[in-house]
């Protein structure tokens, strides 16, 4: 496994490696050999590349994770930095670009040509959530953006529901926790293969991120047309509200990456949690509720509510289901 | 005591000591008055604020997993208060009344793991700290367009102040006309062109806007369109349906009964906009009759975002900077450029408006041409970007925490270029520059280059230093002269006052990521 800790951080990313063992330990909780276990399921995964579709109890992780720490988190420094194309290798350019267009000439310690591989591996997508592609000296650019960005995606339910109904359109899964981005990956990746005479999922990817702190690192503004953030945790303690995914000061984050005309898509069991979400999107100016009428009428609102696993759990005990559905209107003129 | 935050209008010179104000002549370098914070339990903090410690402690000791500081309540009540602004993110102390506590010792929780381990050690020092401290220390100034009022920010009672700059018998003097406990601490303030507003980051990562002048009738009630209401738990085991959530329930119930209501402030305040990152600086900026609010954070952005009314709207990121940005600065000539820097080596310009990067500069070459060999591996931690306009030129002034010297550069078109290192006798601390001057206050306790060693003290050293425009080049001018205000000394390096100084005088590089550190403790804690 590649070690974030030896290598110093290639120029196009930012990586702050804090203290990875604790996280990954804190994961894994119990007698070390859950841990060996989980590595030799892993290791006989052939690195990703099996159309066996991965199994959950050896990604499982403590639900909870600290969206203030700095994690072992690697972002790129700016969106025109990522590349996408070790995400959805379908998509990409068959030509390596030679320069981001976003910097200027004058910067020259952060050309491209002196970047190295960081993570050793062949970046042919297989590479795991941590390896964020490093070797931007091969970055290829997509044929078009992603567009469609599930916060908090768990895991992954919603993409691979989504992928083959939105066939056109990139989607990414953004998940703070390692486990289960890496579970989302194995299963992308073991469907792309199932599916490769159809080049079905080649349009899903997930990654792991802290998206309150890093969405402008990955999306330009207005690159987005749709948002999801289903059941979202519901930080019921007052003193916890910073931490929900939803507040006036995130939602302005969220407007700025979703393009007017756009929509968010919400969906909680719990009905507090979706009164705050009406109000803090409700009383945001960028947002306006979309009419219930419209919301049925979407297909994305069905694939939130029956496929996402917080939506088969809530539905296998009966539970209510809030859905609320929020249109990103034109900033007014400046 | 050396003056850690200085500030000016017109002719006079605003300079934060510790927790006093002095005023100083700009014109001939004479001494006119100081202002001096009062003690926290003083009359003159309303009784709201005061009552807001003893909440904290429900807070803390809801969570089980924060320490209480009590210090014991014999102690006179001047000398009871929390770490200085210095430890910036690890701010997790929180003061508590000795009337609504028996006991007298920091308390620690059962709960021992690491993190609690490492809030232990800070808290156990800053009690050490805690007493013998008198009242807060400034950590912020600003002064109104209109010349006529002086903000200032104490950090341990997270007070705004505001005064009114008065002249009673051709002695100009600070009059504080108003102070407002924020809801966390504010790192930078800014006032609005029309002096009309404050604007203040602060370390939770969100910006408030409030009247400088706060109005009477409005002060009653919390006037905060977009402040977050309590959440009220009414979630039951029937309506939640995953072991997430659940658990999440289980842990709110466990902890009802302490649970604080939301403690807002009283007064007028209006939350603009907010990162998920502790705030350093903020910037207004106007560019074609518009104005901007420019926050930087610690996790390496640089945020714009449209004026009052519509702070709401971001109108672009500008990502460059891998580590904290903790000094932003837009040349007055040039409105439409955005000089930056923090933990980096370089300094960075922007056309801020669209995010554009125009040009990188090295510093740290240059730093590493003042420091002693041993100090080149260091990182550097940029403590201030100040712009002067000398005959038509552009000089961009940069200093850099516990680094005596100043560091010039030109901006032409949209380049910086570095013109001249200016050596200091004790490590840079604030600048102001005048038309003709440019004056620096320095740490004059503190050895150069150092931020803990004591210089000796049998030869006093003057607080500032001037320096004016000679061919071109920042020449020492040692004619003029400010006049020195008397003042207590520290004399053992490992003194509480020391370690309090140091905190409060350097605490930038502070905020640079380190291995196994949780950030935003006030985020968390708060
Ligand atoms: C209750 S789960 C919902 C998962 C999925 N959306 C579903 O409906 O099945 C919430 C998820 O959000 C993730 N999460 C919480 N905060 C996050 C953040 N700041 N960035 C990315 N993911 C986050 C959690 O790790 C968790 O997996």
């Amino acid at each position: 496994m590649f070690s974030l800790e030896a290598e110093p951080c290639p120029p196009h990313l930012n990586l702050h490696n804090q203290d990875l063992s604790r996280d990954e330990f804190a994961a894994m909780p119990g007698p070390a050999n859950k841990k060996q276990k989980r590595e030799q399921y892993k290791n006989a995964r052939q690195g990703g590349s099996t159309t066996e579709l991965p199994k959950k109890k050896f990604y499982r992780q403590r639900a909870h994770a600290n969206v203030f720490s700095d994690h072992d988190l690697v972002y790129p420094i700016s969106p025109a930095y990522m590349d996408w194309a070790t995400y959805y290798p379908a998509y990409a350019e068959p030509e390596v670009a030679d320069s981001i267009e976003s910097t200027t000439s004058q910067t020259q310690d952060i050309s491209l040509k002196a970047v190295e591989t960081q993570d050793g591996s062949d970046g042919n997508g297989a590479t795991s959530s941590e390896a964020i592609p490093m070797k931007a000296k091969d970055m290829r650019k997509l044929k078009q953006d992603v567009e469609v960005a599930d916060i908090g995606c768990g895991f992954g339910g919603l993409l691979v529901a989504l992928a083959p109904k939105l066939p056109n359109t990139l989607m990414l899964g953004m998940e703070i926790r390692t486990q289960v981005t890496e579970y989302v990956h194995e299963r992308i990746n073991a469907l792309r293969l199932q599916n490769s005479k159809e080049g079905l999922y080649q349009n899903a990817a997930c990654l792991r991120a802290n998206s309150m702190k890093f969405l402008p690192n990955f999306f330009k503004k207005d690159q987005l047309s749709k948002i999801f953030l289903c059941f979202p945790d519901p930080h019921f303690k007052a003193r916890k509200h910073k931490a929900r995914i939803v507040s006036t000061t995130l939602n302005s984050e969220y407007a700025y990456a979703v393009r007017p005309g756009g929509i968010v898509y919400t969906i909680t069991d719990v009905e507090d949690l979706h009164l705050w979400m009406v109000e803090h999107f409700e009383k945001h100016p960028s947002f306006a509720r979309v009419s219930e009428e419209e919301q049925e009428a979407d297909e994305c609102v069905e694939v939130m509510r029956m496929e996402t696993e917080e939506g088969q759990k809530v539905t296998r005990n009966n539970g209510q289901k809030f859905v609320a559905l929020f249109r990103r209107l034109e900033d007014p003129p400046w | 005591m050396p003056y850690q935050c200085i500030d000016k209008r017109r002719n006079l010179l605003i300079a934060a000591r510790d927790s006093s104000i002095d005023l100083i002549n700009l014109e001939n370098g004479s001494y006119l008055s100081t202002w001096t914070c009062p003690w926290p339990e003083k009359p003159q903090i309303s009784k709201p604020e005061i009552e807001q410690p003893s909440k904290l402690l429900a807070t803390q000791e809801s969570q089980s997993s924060s320490v209480d500081i009590v210090i014991d309540s014999k102690s006179p009540p001047a000398k009871r208060r929390k770490l200085s602004s210095g430890e910036a993110d690890k701010d997790l102390i929180k003061e508590v009344e000795p009337e609504t506590q028996g006991t007298s010792t920091a308390k620690v929780t059962k709960n021992g793991n690491e993190k609690n381990q490492k809030k232990q050690k800070q808290n156990n020092r800053s009690v050490a700290i805690a007493i013998g401290l008198e009242a807060p220390a400034i950590i912020a100034l600003a002064v109104t367009v209109n010349n006529k009022h002086v903000v200032a920010v104490t950090g341990e009672d997270k007070c705004i102040r505001v005064f009114e700059i008065v002249d009673e018998a051709d002695v100009s003097k600070l009059h504080q006309v108003s102070e407002r406990i924020m809801p966390k601490r504010p790192s930078s303030i800014a006032i609005t062109p029309d002096s009309a507003t404050i604007l203040s980051a602060d370390k939770f990562g969100d910006v408030y806007s409030l009247p400088l002048i706060p109005s009477l009738d409005q002060d009653a009630q919390s006037a905060t369109p977009i402040a977050e209401r309590p959440f009220k738990p009414s979630a039951n085991e029937k309506t939640i349906h995953s072991q997430r959530n659940r658990i999440a329930l289980e842990n709110q119930k466990r902890h009802h009964n302490s649970a604080p209501k939301n403690q807002l402030p009283t007064f007028e305040h209006t939350l603009l906009l907010g990162h998920v990152s502790l705030l350093i600086d903020l910037k207004l900026a106007t560019l074609e009759g518009k104005t901007y609010i420019i926050t930087s954070d610690r996790d390496e952005h640089i945020r714009i975002s449209r004026g009052i009314p519509q702070a709401h709207v971001i109108e672009s990121f500008c990502l460059g900077h891998r580590e904290f940005v903790s000094r932003l600065c837009i040349p007055t000539t040039r409105p439409g450029i955005l000089v930056s820097g923090g933990g980096d080596d370089e300094i960075y310009v922007w056309k801020w408006k669209n995010a554009e990067l125009l040009c990188k500069a090295d510093l740290k070459t240059h730093v590493n041409e003042i420091v002693s060999e041993s100090a080149k591996e260091k990182k550097i931690a940029v403590s201030g970007i100040y712009h002067t306009n000398h005959e038509g030129v552009d000089f961009v002034l940069v200093t850099v925490e516990a680094i005596p010297g100043i560091f010039v550069f030109k901006l032409i078109d949209t380049t910086l270029t570095h013109v001249q290192n200016i050596f200091l006798r004790g490590n840079a601390l604030g600048v102001v520059t005048t038309p003709s001057r440019v004056i620096t206050s320095i740490d004059t306790i503190h050895t150069p280059a150092s931020t803990i060693e004591l210089r000796s003290s049998d030869k006093p050293d003057s607080s500032f230093v001037t320096f004016k425009f000679t061919n071109g080049v920042l020449e020492e001018d040692s004619d003029f002269k400010i006049a020195g205000v008397k003042d207590s000394e520290i004399v053992d390096a490992d003194s509480v006052e020391n370690k309090r100084m140091k905190n409060l005088l350097y605490s930038i590089e502070n905020l640079r990521k380190r291995v196994g550190e949780i950030d935003g403790g006030e985020a968390e804690d708060g």
